[in-house]
């Protein structure tokens, strides 16, 4: 209770100051209110003053919850209804019924366990789920039948500064609260054990319904200087967020792990400042965001490093006033002149324990497979198909990236013509940039594309191209040094050309290789070379030693666009996407057109014998001899030889596959799948 | 033509009118289509001023490296114009030079050694690397290629395309009938080129170039540089060795190898019986930081420069030396990357010039311009400073104009006395102990364009600490900080001068006690011992004699402490932070975090920013999030499978995995959209390297990244 007195005084002078300035903040934009939603419900309700400015947005929760399931539909307009009515200004007056958003509550309730219910199958996910299940059912109980009784409760709970003002208050509910929290409460041990898992939605969403819970029990405090604010709008302001805690699956459980990480992220961010240039606070550059979280860490640097879970709280709630105060103001986008500022960024906060932990702790996994789908694999095409239906999220955000960049443009060029190379990295697919500025740009000057991501891009091929079709050289050597030579001498002959490099994913699969950067590096060194890559794995910078970083002299830009990788994943062997077997049938289909009429007889008879047998689990082949038997009879072949000089051909062609069985005999199969060697076959009748 | 295809990766695109592309590039356009409107006006002229300022740069940066590796490769170059004639027994002579870990400073290096070998020891040079060394066979080639290229006069009218093939039909078809006097590439062609080249040589002797005829023995020695020794196999490098040695009797090789390390690198590599057979000399590079400290000296505050670079700008660019990679030329690099910047972002470096041209650069200034100028922080905490009614006539676009032309050349006068009193100061410091300012100049200089550094504690202590000084150091320390600062032939030399002579003239005998005051004292001291009635009270009375004798100051230092307040006085005026100076904008570049963006990649925070908490690029509302691990269903796709697969550990279940994500993003679409917005998302993830497929578990992906963020 040390910590509990400690904050009571600490807070008696100050709650209520900054619960107003928070409220006139809140007051001032729509999108601050969101902010201090998100997290004012899951993790604490105690300021509940702040809640109530909630009401006034009522619009604004409705609109979220469209986002919600069907069953939540009903629930937040009903919530919705009353507070449209609510008065921002008056917020003392209690304004709308309090029964419907407790009715609604309910539902929603139970509404999440039949969500629960889908999601069961997650072992990961769901953490803890058949003790959480239980429990929220127990909840929703609760819930229903102390309806009433919850109004009271939030009337007692909510006046001016329950916790902060009231000092006879905190026994009784801290002590509810305590017991509330006892479902999930953890040792540090297991705690530990879990790490990873520790921010899994289920213990800060368990946690805030139980605390609701513990807090309907505790007995009615002495009411607070008329500033309570009413039931019914803390009640309604809180439904909606209902539905987005249990739609943001991961909300941390606030262990005192995270107070930790952050004092070391502090440690470490002071630590770098001693080191590397730190005195450019002044610098215009630094976007309000990058304010906020430097503030945000200062927070949790005074609280000691104590398991108390009080001192969470207390870290949370003044973590969230400074979100709250610290949004960005609207003004901050620049849509128009000036590119608007990207954040500037933080070192990953990364802990070497981190990764202990990871690979102890290694939690099992779930045995359930993409089986149960009802199509485990998509087709490359079908998938194609759904994403271009669906309207991409953020377009317009996504759209003004792009321009940003656009604006950098003539810097790039600027600074590319004064012997500098360029490295676009950041998330998303950066294809379009380069392409953008290729056809504003350069047009009338001579450029290459390399697609880095090409499976099949080589080094050869790379200088080939180069040699032929760039610089027309008519017979280029065949040695790689030699042609990089020739390239050398060529570019080094007066009146030769500037050559524009672009580089999509200079760090793709097949770019890796030391020979490619090797070459790569040689050309960018060259003054009249100018190469514009992009980058795009997260482990790319490795790719690069001393040597070739001088060689290349790259200036990094931030070029995140959000875009998606289309073209780039679409060589990729996408883990969930079907390997389509156009290319082996057209080739199957090419070979097989080549074939002299017995020998397609031969290949009819072993592919219709497969397809037949598709259905048989213990069919692994063709006997030789069988074969050789059918084919007798329908007067393919006349021996033995001669049959296998055939087979020796379709081998070469990879049309089929012989396999010694257990008892030495040859078994020869068609390595395709049976629909699509009746898709042939259907093909072949046609033709 | 579009650029992407399913079987090509490289496609080419060749200027419709065949003229524009060989034009160079022009950068002024890029210059003004980056500038606002008012900075628009002076683009060219910045662009212009960059370029003239970067060769003035360049020049120096040349210069100077020129002259560093003539000190460098001095010695090295006398011991193998005489490794001819070390007799055969000895091994073949061995150049170690140790190069030092700046490698990206090494092509230089060795281009720079190869001319230097080619002018004054042999035309016989071969400067091997590891990249294309992988097998002996590959190796004699370029060795012996190099050799025997090197010897014959190359005629400069064989057109390119010629070469193109004539190196093609080389490698490939070496005995063609018109090339037969390349023969292949071998040891004995080797030797058979060498003695028809010695033959040619020394039959008409009137032909023998350079100075030869005069220092030069009668045979040239073929000289082999390898470069980066440590890069090469083992296996080639003794082989060829044992090759070279072989052939000594009649071929004088010699070799130079270029260690990064340290010498024992060459017997790590080399066995007992293959170094047996050379005979190795070191010598050594000159070491990166003293390069570094010279190349500030010479190039960055060179007096011929109009730009200078911010005490931020400086420290980034000092750590990235220091921390990343001791290269100099990165230094460079990133050198002319501040300058380019200082001209391309800020419209107030159009004043950035030699003085002599600052007139017409003045008298060019449009009234945005002027206006631009106005608004700079430091003319504004400037005109505030000054009186009403002045700051009421600078208003008037001319006056301005002349009190710009007043107050611009000031900037280099400044930086001048900038320099010479941080010198002076430097020097002075320099002896006193716990080095104060830093072990180097550019420490010192670095901190006076940080701070005021009068005000610092550094200033006062070290003149507290000169306050300290004997007489025999005082005048040391003043000689050297005269030193220091005579060349620039300021007030300050003059001042350190007359000091010196001051201390010097000062007479030497001890002062003189008046026997009138010693017997005084006597008495003092006789009444003090009477008086004593405890050893407490002799002990302070004693200690109260003693203050007050030494209150007393002998003449030596009533004249040291005059001396130091007198100098004291004169830095002061002189050390002025550079971001004090009205107009400082025009010449100083201090945009830290711009250029440390640029030069200090950070690719993956990027990533991870913009997939942990996408609203901080997308600027929307709808993804602002509390808490860095929560998840908003708004935000896009990838970011929800991203945060959702950093609460799993190794081994992610891709079924259990969706189905937490359908949870996320809600019911809005159908299963099948779920599942291809989540199949491309893990593709994404995939190509990104955050996840890899694996065969441990059925239908489970492999985590590759530990941590949360």
């Amino acid at each position: 209770m040390n910590s509990a007195g400690r904050r009571t005084r600490k807070d008696s002078g100050s709650g209520d100051n900054s619960s107003r300035t928070m409220r006139t903040r809140q007051d001032s934009t729509i999108k601050d209110i969101n902010g201090v939603l998100s997290v004012r419900f899951l993790d604490d309700a105690d300021a509940l003053e702040k809640i109530c400015c909630i009401s006034k947005t009522a619009p604004k929760m409705s609109r979220v919850g469209e986002l919600l399931r069907n069953s939540q539909h009903l629930i937040s307009h009903r919530a919705g209804t009353p507070m449209t009515v609510a008065d921002p200004d008056s917020e003392s007056e209690p304004e709308s019924p309090p029964a419907q958003p407790n009715a609604a509550l309910t539902e929603l309730n139970s509404a999440q366990l039949e969500v629960e219910d889908t999601v069961r199958g997650t072992a990961v996910f769901g953490f803890q789920r058949c003790h959480r299940r239980s429990h929220l059912r127990r909840v929703a109980e609760e819930f229903a039948q102390k309806s009433p009784v919850k109004t009271s409760a939030a009337d007692i709970k909510s006046p001016g500064t329950p916790r902060r003002g009231c000092s006879g208050l905190p026994a009784s509910i801290g002590s509810g609260r305590r017991g509330g929290r006892r479902p999930v409460s953890r040792t540090v041990d297991d705690r530990n054990r879990s790490r990873s898992r520790s921010r899994s939605p289920p213990p800060a969403r368990s946690r805030s319904r139980s605390k609701s819970r513990s807090r309907s029990r505790s007995p009615p405090p002495p009411q607070r200087n008329g500033r309570t604010p009413s039931t019914p709008k803390s009640a309604a302001g809180r439904t909606p967020q209902t539905p987005r805690g249990r739609a943001s699956a991961a909300l941390p459980a606030k262990t005192p792990q995270t107070v930790r990480r952050k004092v070391k992220l502090r440690l470490s961010k002071l630590k770098q400042e001693d080191i590397a240039v730190s005195d450019d606070d002044d610098d215009s550059d630094v976007s309000p965001l990058e304010d906020s979280s430097e503030d945000e860490y200062k927070a949790p640097m005074e609280e000691e490093e104590d398991d108390d879970e009080e001192s969470e709280e207390e870290d949370d709630e003044e973590e969230e006033e400074e979100e709250a105060s610290t949004v960005p103001p609207a003004a901050v986008r620049g849509r128009g002149g000036a590119p608007r500022r990207r954040p500037e960024l933080e070192p990953a906060a990364v802990s070497a324990e981190d990764y202990f932990s990871l690979h102890s702790a290694g939690g099992p996994t779930s045995n359930h497979t993409l089986s149960r789908l009802s199509e485990p694999r998509l087709s490359g095409a079908a998938l194609r198909a759904l994403l271009d239906a669906r309207p991409t999220d953020h377009a317009a955000e996504r759209a003004a990236l792009l321009t940003d960049l656009e604006i950098m443009f003539p810097h790039w060029l600027a600074a590319v013509s004064h012997g500098f190379n360029i490295l676009l990295h950041g998330l998303g697919s950066k294809r379009d940039v380069l392409e953008r500025l290729r056809r504003q740009h350069l047009r009338e000057r001579l450029h290459m594309v390399v697609s880095g991501y090409h499976p099949s891009v080589t080094p050869r091929q790379l200088l080939l191209t180069l040699l032929e079709e760039a610089l027309d050289v008519p017979a280029p050597p065949s040695k790689l040094e030699a042609q990089l030579e020739a390239v050398e001498r060529r570019l080094a002959a007066p009146g030769a050309p500037a050559l524009f490099l672009l580089v999509h994913s200079i760090d793709g699969p097949m770019m890796r290789a030391e020979k490619m950067q090797y070459v790569l590096a040689r050309l960018a060194q060259l003054p009249r070379v100018h190469l514009l890559a992009s980058a795009d794995h997260i482990n790319s910078p490795l790719v690069w030693d001393q040597h070739k970083l001088a060689q290349f002299n790259f200036l990094w830009f931030d070029a995140t666009t959000l875009l998606p990788y289309t073209e780039e994943t679409s060589y990729e062997n996408s883990l969930l996407v079907r390997q389509t077997a156009d290319l082996a049938l057209s080739s199957l289909r090419h070979v097989f057109k080549s074939l002299t009429p017995n020998a397609r007889g031969i290949f009819i008879l072993l592919a219709k014998n497969q397809v037949e047998r598709a259905s048989d689990k213990t069919f692994d082949g063709m006997p030789l001899s069988e074969l050789y038997q059918r084919c007798r009879d329908a007067f393919l072949v006349s021996s033995q030889v001669a049959l296998r000089a055939q087979l020796t051909e379709f081998r070469d062609h990879k049309l089929i596959r012989t396999r010694q069985s257990h008892d030495g005999v040859e078994q020869l199969t068609v390595p395709l799948e049976a629909a699509l060697i009746s898709e042939f076959l259907a093909s072949c009748e046609d033709s | 033509m579009a650029t992407s295809s399913l079987t090509k990766s490289c496609f080419v695109f060749k200027p419709k009118s065949g003229g524009s592309s060989s034009a160079a590039l022009d950068s002024s356009q890029y210059f003004a289509g980056l500038s606002d409107d008012m900075g628009i006006q002076s683009a060219e002229r910045r662009s212009q001023t960059f370029n003239s300022t970067w060769q003035t740069a360049e020049k120096l940066c040349t210069d100077f490296q020129e002259e560093m590796f003539n000190t460098v490769f001095h010695e090295m170059i006398e011991y193998l114009q005489g490794s001819v004639d070390i007799e055969e027994d000895a091994g073949i002579p061995t150049a170690t030079l140790i190069t030092g870990v700046n490698m990206p400073d090494h092509t230089g290096v060795f281009r720079s050694l190869a001319e230097r070998l080619r002018a004054q020891v042999t035309a016989h040079v071969a400067v091997l690397e590891a990249a294309s060394c992988t097998t002996v066979q590959a190796t004699v080639r370029a060795m012996v290629r190099q050799l025997t290229a090197a010897g014959e006069p190359l005629s400069p009218d064989v057109p390119v395309v010629d070469e193109d093939d004539e190196d093609d039909c080389l490698l490939d078809v070496p005995d063609q009938t018109s090339r037969q006097r390349r023969a292949p590439a071998t040891m004995p062609a080797l030797v058979a080129h060498y003695e028809a080249a010695q033959e040619t040589v020394a039959s008409p002797k009137k032909r023998s170039p350079r100075k030869r005829a005069r220092t030069a023995p009668q045979r040239r020695p073929l000289v082999v540089v390898w470069r980066d020794l440590e890069a090469f196999q083992p296996r080639v490098l003794q082989d060829l060795v044992l090759i070279c040695s072989q052939y000594r009797s009649r071929l004088p090789i010699s070799f130079v190898f270029g260690v990064s390390t340290c010498a024992s690198a060459v017997h790590r590599l080399l066995p007992q019986h293959v170094s047996a057979r050379l005979s190795l000399h070191k010598f050594h590079s000159q070491l990166a930081t003293h390069c570094l400290a010279e190349m500030i000296d010479k190039v960055l505050l060179s007096p011929s420069m109009p730009f200078r670079l911010g005490g931020r700008a400086l420290r980034l660019l000092l750590d990235i030396f220091l921390y990343h990679d001791f290269s100099v030329n990165n230094f460079i690099s990133a050198y002319k990357f501040c300058m380019l910047s200082h001209f391309l972002w800020s419209p107030a470096s159009a004043l950035c010039c030699e003085p002599g041209q600052l007139e017409e650069r003045v008298e060019e200034l449009t009234g945005a311009q002027v206006a631009g100028l106005r608004a700079l922080p430091s003319v504004r905490a400037y005109l505030d400073d000054l009186e009403q009614e002045e700051r009421h006539t600078l208003q008037h676009d001319g006056v301005f104009k002349e009190w710009v032309l007043h107050m611009a050349p000031k900037l280099h006068s400044k930086h001048e006395e900038l320099l010479v009193g941080l010198r002076c100061l430097f020097a002075l410091t320099k002896r006193l102990p716990g080095a104060l300012l830093g072990k180097q100049f550019r420490e010192a200089y670095n901190l006076a364009l940080l701070h005021a550094l009068p005000e610092r504690d550094e200033y006062k202590r070290t003149f507290q600490l000169l306050n300290m000084l004997s007489r025999q150091e005082l005048t040391a320390t003043l000689e050297h900080a005269l030193e220091a600062v005579s060349g620039s032939g300021s007030a300050l030399s003059t001042l350190l001068r007359t000091q010196l002579d001051r201390v010097r003239a000062l007479d030497d005998r001890p002062t003189p006690v008046s026997a009138e005051e010693s017997s005084q004292q006597r008495r003092l001291v006789a009444d003090t011992l009477k008086q004593a009635t405890s050893r407490q009270s002799l002990r302070e009375s004693l200690q109260s004699m003693g203050a007050a004798r030494n209150a007393r100051l002998n003449p030596y230092e009533t004249l040291r402490s005059a001396l130091l307040a007198e100098l004291d006085e004169h830095l002061r005026g002189l050390i002025v932070q550079p971001s004090k100076w009205p107009f400082n904008e025009c010449v100083v570049f201090d945009d830290v975090s711009l250029v440390r963006r640029r030069l200090v990649g950070a690719p993956r925070s990027s990533v991870q920013t913009a997939l942990a908490d996408p609203a901080k690029y997308l600027q929307c509302t709808c993804c602002q999030l509390g808490d860095a691990a929560s998840i908003r269903p708004t935000m896009p796709d990838l970011c929800i499978v991203y945060k959702l697969h950093l609460e799993c550990g190794r081994l992610i279940n891709l079924f259990d995995w969706m189905q937490a994500f359908r949870a996320v993003v809600g019911a809005s679409d159908d299963d099948q959209t779920i599942q291809a917005r989540f199949a491309h998302c893990v593709a994404e993830l995939q190509f990104l390297g955050f996840i890899k497929s694996t065969q441990r578990k059925t239908d489970h992906v492999a985590r590759l990244t530990w941590g949360s963020c």
